[in-house]
């Protein structure tokens, strides 16, 4: 039920950023969700792409350090309150988000949260007994 | 072993044979070796003054340039004559050196590399492959009249032909490797991709006359299904054998019955108690063709004194882990590149050492170190305290390991710029 998403590291330079999408998209590599985590001297990009193995094949050999990593990809309304209906969900099973981001998904007009927590299973079983099943890569692209 | 009366001698009567060599030795240089003569002159020591080994800190160094000042044979202390052989090494600095042995001397050498083979289970039933060059290189003969004498089957390859190398060792049965660790490293690799491991029969490898690293050693062991073991020596000293790893493989022993180890300070040439990396410095005691008192080797490394498991009471050596020549002065602190490899090392939990690169300038007055490195897979992760964490914990332990404070930055991989695939470790931008 996990997705793989790309964690790149960003070392303090200018143009780091530009250069790791530069190379994806010269690649035919379609991003669909990109987030920044980052301290006053690095960052961490985590992206969320049709092929991760391609991806982090290229970014390798541009002399960029990446990881996958696995994440949840969970559905919701777009629309107010959806967003805090999951959080609740997750929180009041003891779990807890090392991570988040969100992008609106064009296939089905819904979204999508992106997370890791400290517990995989436990979240997937939470959100089951909810009736939310994280999507898999299949469902997303 | 293979001479337990001399290699598990108690240190008092180590010390006091070594006391009676010098002695004989230094009398011996300055009635034979009139280059030795003049430095004591220059000094004013005669060889009177001296009466033990507490003494050897008042006898002058002698330097590589020595040997080439006096090349080819002006600082050998027997006739031409009694000179069975020569060896001789290019170095990186032009000119070659001439070393030369009486027939004693190699005599010695090969009883040398005897101790070490026998300790580590090598025995008249071995077939040691010699894949050290032959030749003027010390290191093809040097270990070859060792393997002969614990009577072992030699095979005298030399270097080069990797097939032919790799199938002598499956034809003729190889159980024992002499060679470099990088063409040691090339060989696994072919043997590998040959898929032929399991029809070797190697059991213990020997590699030296180049630096190493533990990963080297521990993939080599995985890879050959070995037993690694290193081995130390200069042409100027003897040759490989000076110094050789037991089967603790924690250091390498030092014979002192034929060498006296000292590590000093390059710059002060103060000489440094136990335990502190300095240069090494080594006192020949038993050769006759060519000795030589207090060579400096430029090789830094410390001295271990603690009893070792394998029973010998000879001192060790670590592995040397650079060289003075590379050493820095960074507000007055000696730093040696090497220092801050052992931490990228240690960081990197002992996987590949990450590349890095020491950047040295003077801002207001004041020396600045940079040292950048490259993110390497162990460590990275994806948190951002995580990065942050590594990025600490490199500046606290080369804060702790040089006695002084370093900015880090970490860096993409293979950003670091290098020359013919070797990366540029240091870069010094003070105008001195
Ligand atoms: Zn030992």
């Amino acid at each position: 039920m996990n997705i793989r998403q790309l964690s790149i590291f960003l070392e303090n330079k200018v143009g780091r950023a530009s250069a790791v999408i530069d190379a994806l998209s010269e690649s035919n590599i379609n991003i669909s969700a990109l987030s920044i985590a980052d301290t006053a001297e690095y960052g961490i990009m985590r992206i969320i792409a049709d092929n991760p193995q391609k991806a982090k094949d290229v970014l390798t050999d541009t002399g960029v350090m990446v990881k996958i990593t696995n994440v949840l990809a969970i559905p919701m309304g777009h629309k107010p309150g959806e967003l805090s209906r999951l959080l609740k969900i997750l929180t009041d099973s003891d779990i807890s988000i090392e991570y988040m981001y969100a992008f609106v998904n064009e296939h089905n007009g819904g979204a999508v949260l992106i997370t890791k927590t400290n517990n995989p299973e436990g979240a997937i079983e939470a959100l089951g007994k909810n009736k939310i099943t994280p999507l898999t890569e299949n469902e997303l692209f | 072993m293979w001479n337990k009366e001399i290699e598990t001698m108690p240190r008092e009567q180590i010390k006091a044979l070594q006391s009676e060599r010098l002695v004989k030795q230094v009398k011996r240089m300055y009635e034979n070796v009139p280059a030795f003569k003049a430095r004591m002159d220059e000094k004013n020591l005669k060889p009177s003054d001296i009466h033990g080994i507490e003494d050897l800190s008042k006898l002058p160094f002698s330097y590589k340039s020595d040997l080439r000042d006096n090349y080819p044979y002006g600082l050998f202390a027997v006739p031409m004559k009694d000179i069975v052989r020569v060896h001789a090494s290019s170095g990186t600095t032009g000119k070659q050196i001439v070393v030369g042995y009486t027939e004693n001397d190699l005599e010695v050498w090969a009883d040398a590399i005897a101790r070490m083979l026998t300790e580590i289970g090598v025995d008249a039933n071995s077939f040691i492959q010699v894949s050290f060059g032959y030749g003027l290189f010390t290191g093809g003969l040097g270990a070859h009249y060792g393997a002969q004498k614990v009577g072992a089957t030699v095979i005298p390859m030399s270097t080069g032909n990797t097939a032919r190398q790799i199938q002598t060792m499956i034809d003729f049965g190889t159980t024992v490797l002499f060679s470099t660790p990088s063409y040691a490293m090339y060989l696994a690799e072919e043997i590998e991709a040959m898929g032929v491991k399991d029809q070797l029969k190697l059991k213990v490898g020997i590699f030296g006359a180049e630096p190493w690293t533990e990963d080297m050693r521990k993939t080599l062991e995985d890879k050959l299904g070995i037993k690694a073991y290193d081995i130390y020596g200069l042409s100027e000293i003897m040759g490989p054998g000076v110094a050789c790893e037991c089967t603790a493989q924690a250091g390498m022993h030092v014979w002192e019955d034929l060498f006296i180890p000292e590590i000093i300070d390059p710059e002060t040439e103060e000489v440094l108690p136990a335990g502190k990396s300095g240069e090494l410095v080594f006192t020949t005691l038993a050769k006759e063709g060519f000795p030589l008192i207090r060579y400096r080797t430029k090789d830094i490394c410390s001295i271990n004194l603690e009893p070792c498991k394998c029973g010998r009471t000879h001192l060790r050596i670590n592995k040397p882990s650079g060289r003075s020549d590379d050493m820095l002065i960074i507000r007055g602190v000696n730093v040696f590149p090497s220092q801050i490899e052992e931490v990228l090392l240690k960081v990197s939990n002992n996987a590949i050492t990450p590349n890095y690169q020491i950047i040295v300038d003077r801002v207001n007055n004041t020396d600045t170190l940079d040292v950048n490195v490259e993110m390497s897979e162990s460590m990275f992760a994806d948190e951002v305290r995580s990065i942050e964490r590594t990025e600490k914990q490199i500046t606290e332990m080369l804060r702790s390991t040089l006695g002084i404070g370093a900015k880090v930055h970490l860096v993409n991989p293979k950003s670091i710029e290098r020359s013919e695939g070797k990366a540029k470790r240091v870069i010094d931008n003070r105008k001195l």
